[in-house]
């Protein structure tokens, strides 16, 4: 049979780009890159992924696309998901306990993407035996271990990225250079969501003590809640996007979908105060996978909508002409500096024409980790350094907060203070 | 007795799984039958080409350019699909995407050539030391429309079976099904009914049932959506040796036990027996076949099975003139 998922993808985007009535002009944006090329590097470069849950296979996967990367050791506790990762990747030693990929001398870097309650410590441990650390984010559980995992990244010589995806992401950065280039002039708002149809629940594990380990996220002592675990990348995205960290949180939460005795929320709303009247609002839920995950900031001459892979740029009708934007009348073109932008996406998705073929390369994922190798064999700087990531956690440490006692929290500057 | 009952939207059409089990809770069933979902999702993110940032996608932009690495399950898919494309002397072939894109089933594709059609298995080699695969030609392109169902069920089945479920059903689009042990109340297996949807309007004709019992199935038909390349009326399945979109009458089914990759193979031999229309001589005895056709007026009517889960497979009582080989 042959694929049709061509209808869904339509279907899906028509429902992004519903345009307000005043939106002149719907802009997708997509950088022009060296389409499709993957990252080679020109000396191999070994790593080790300590944790190969789903998104540690994932991370394997993505990884296995830069060229020189040699993945030669991984980790987990877990005997199966263990054989399951060394099945995405030829060759790699797999053991049990992560001291061990720390004392072998030829791995240069680590990623780790454990439960979250355990980063800190296997990210100190192998910050102090000289190994380049990525950190799945959000970085720590506590604010405590959020300012000493930055304070020792920032001391040690080696280079430390949270994983942060939308610093990294061809489409956020494009489209934060319209931002910072005036192209939505004053800021209005922001809102951002993430809406998936899971439970959350994890099987398996023979005793009591394991099956709770693996449901960590449906434990309310170390889960840092759908705010903490999903929101901190989207917050990060917002707070890149608006120049500042919010003042306060407001939260709520509960159980709407999944009566099966848990405490941590299904559902949660979350209103952050940047200040001045500036708002950025909310939502998620394990309940309902309506429109997915996307972040947008409104400006009094735009809005800007991203959704990971895609990202669009809705013009108010008043708003000026920009340079590149004379030449938009036709569906593609490149211009001088290398962006090509699809004008009237609104028509070109009511028609089906607006695929999803149209758009990055490569997960969000893949961005984040070629930026990661490239600081680590090339020098380059730090897409998303440790005091970020930590900044990020901490609003999500206390969004969550927020959620769990239906209140506000005051997000005080001198929780980033990093000492030292 | 504990069930739990999922779906997930993946590549063009609905999975469903079906789960029993006496020996865990349904909070438990639930999660396992969730971290199946998740796997086919996974799946479908990572092998439709209707994403730019699929793994097919990237295979189709740069596989001509240099190896690209897979891991140990994608690569046993593709040496799956390779075996049937030469078992079915090509009637089977992964490498439709050129004509796919030119016919106009999708407007994002590496490789179509306005008009010039690119078709050959024998341009796509396997690398097994480095578990890489590439093209010899540029312009070549992958479609998995005709496997990926299968081996989606097969990892999800994997999942389950790991968990220690016993009893599962699971299908895609309800062409392709996987019958783990059998339900609570027939220890003969999972029955799937293969009805003709074009004689729906009469009752309960043309009907076949087969039990699944740790087996899997899977169907094709030339129907269904229509082409016209150059005003030749054709269905969605191409005919690889030509190329071109088979038009006609028939359908296609396989049965195996459900060893490992069996529903990839099973998807793939399905896909190949409507364009051949026939069982090919030699084919193993561990697939079952049921080939068949319509008649003029559009009733299903003659259909031959042939295999060792022959037994398996039965007409309905109302199913009219129906003309049996078992071996």
């Amino acid at each position: 049979m042959v694929n049709n998922s061509r209808n869904e993808k339509s279907a899906s985007r028509r429902q992004f780009l519903q345009t307000t009535g005043a939106a002149a002009a719907t802009l997708a944006i997509l950088p022009d890159l060296a389409w499709g090329e993957v990252l080679r590097l020109a000396e191999p470069l070994a790593v080790a992924v300590i944790g190969v849950g789903r998104q540690g296979r994932a991370i394997l996967g993505e990884l296995q696309k830069i060229e020189n990367v040699r993945i030669v050791m991984i980790c987990d506790v877990d005997a199966a998901r263990l054989r399951s990762g060394q099945r995405r990747v030829k060759g790699a030693e797999g053991v049990a306990d992560y001291r061990l990929i720390l004392e072998r001398g030829e791995v240069q870097a680590v990623i780790i993407a454990t439960p979250t309650h355990l980063h800190k410590q296997i990210a100190l441990d192998a910050l102090s035996a000289g190994k380049a650390v990525y950190c799945e984010c959000p970085l720590a559980q506590t604010i405590a271990d959020c300012r000493a995992l930055a304070q020792a990244a920032q001391q040690s010589r080696m280079v430390f990225q949270t994983g942060m995806q939308g610093r990294c992401n061809p489409v956020y950065t494009l489209a934060n250079s319209f931002k910072r280039s005036g192209a939505i002039r004053e800021l209005i708002s922001a809102r951002a969501q993430d809406h998936r149809k899971m439970t959350w629940r994890s099987a398996g594990g023979a005793s009591p003590a394991e099956q709770q380990a693996r449901n960590w996220k449906l434990d309310p002592e170390v889960s840092l809640g759908l705010a903490g675990e999903f929101g901190t990348q989207q917050f990060d995205v917002v707070h890149w996007f608006l120049g500042k960290y919010p003042k306060s949180v407001r939260g709520t939460g509960s159980v709407r979908a999944y009566d099966d005795g848990r405490t941590v929320a299904d559902t949660i709303s979350c209103s952050f105060d940047f200040g001045k009247g500036l708002y950025f609002g909310y939502d998620a839920t394990l309940g309902n996978s309506y429109e997915g995950q996307y972040e947008q900031i409104a400006g009094t001459m735009g809005l800007i909508k991203l959704a990971w892979s895609h990202g669009w740029l809705f013009k108010e009708a008043d708003a000026p002409t920009q340079g590149w934007e004379v030449y938009a009348n036709r569906q593609q073109f490149h211009n001088a500096e290398g962006i090509t932008l699809i004008a009237d996406a609104t028509k070109l998705a009511s028609q089906g024409k607006l695929q999803a073929g149209i758009g990055l390369p490569f997960p969000s994922l893949y961005y984040a980790l070629a930026a990661f190798v490239k600081s680590v064999a090339e020098a380059a700087p730090v897409a998303c350094s440790a005091e970020e990531g930590m900044r990020a956690a901490i609003v999500g440490i206390c969004a969550n907060e927020a959620v769990v006692n239906n209140s506000e929290v005051l997000i005080d500057e001198a929780f980033f203070k990093i000492e030292g | 007795m504990p069930t739990a009952r999922l779906a997930v939207q993946a590549m063009g059409t609905r999975f469903e799984l079906v789960l029993y089990s006496e020996a865990h809770s349904e909070v438990f069933l639930r999660a396992v039958g969730e971290e199946a979902g998740a796997e086919i999702e996974e799946l479908e993110r990572r092998l439709s080409r209707f994403r730019a940032d699929s793994l097919v996608a990237q295979i189709n932009r740069s596989a001509a350019v240099r190896p690209i690495r897979l891991d140990a399950d994608l690569f046993a898919m593709f040496q799956v699909a390779r075996q049937v494309q030469e078992e079915s002397a090509g009637a089977f072939d992964i490498t439709v995407g050129s004509p796919l894109d030119s016919w106009g089933f999708a407007e994002w594709g590496a490789g179509a050539d306005g008009g010039k059609v690119l078709v050959g298995m024998e341009q796509l080699v396997l690398e097994p030391e480095e578990q890489t695969i590439y093209f010899l030609q540029e312009g070549l392109a992958i479609d998995l429309g005709g496997i990926a169902k299968g081996f989606a069920l097969d990892c999800a089945g994997e999942v389950l079976r790991a968990a220690g479920i016993r009893c599962a059903l699971l299908h895609g689009g309800t062409s392709a099904v996987l019958g783990l042990g059998s339900p609570p109340n027939c220890e003969a297996g999972w029955r799937v009914e293969i009805f003709d949807s074009a004689a729906a309007g009469g009752g309960g004709r043309g009907k076949l049932v087969v039990q699944l019992k740790d087996a899997v199935l899977a169907v094709s038909a030339a129907g269904g959506r229509m082409v016209e390349p150059e005003n030749e009326l054709g269905g969605h399945i191409f005919d690889p040796r030509s190329p071109r979109a088979v038009s006609g009458a028939g359908f296609a089914a396989v049965v195996t036990g459900a060893g490992r990759l069996a529903a990839t193979l099973a998807d793939a031999w399905s896909t190949a027996l409507v364009v051949l229309g026939e069982r090919p001589i030699g084919l193993a005895d561990t697939v079952t076949t049921i080939v068949g056709s319509r008649s003029a007026g559009g009733e299903w009517g003659l259909y031959t099975v042939c295999g060792q889960l022959s037994s398996a497979v039965r007409a309905d009582p109302n199913f009219q003139n129906p003309a049996q080989a078992e071996r």
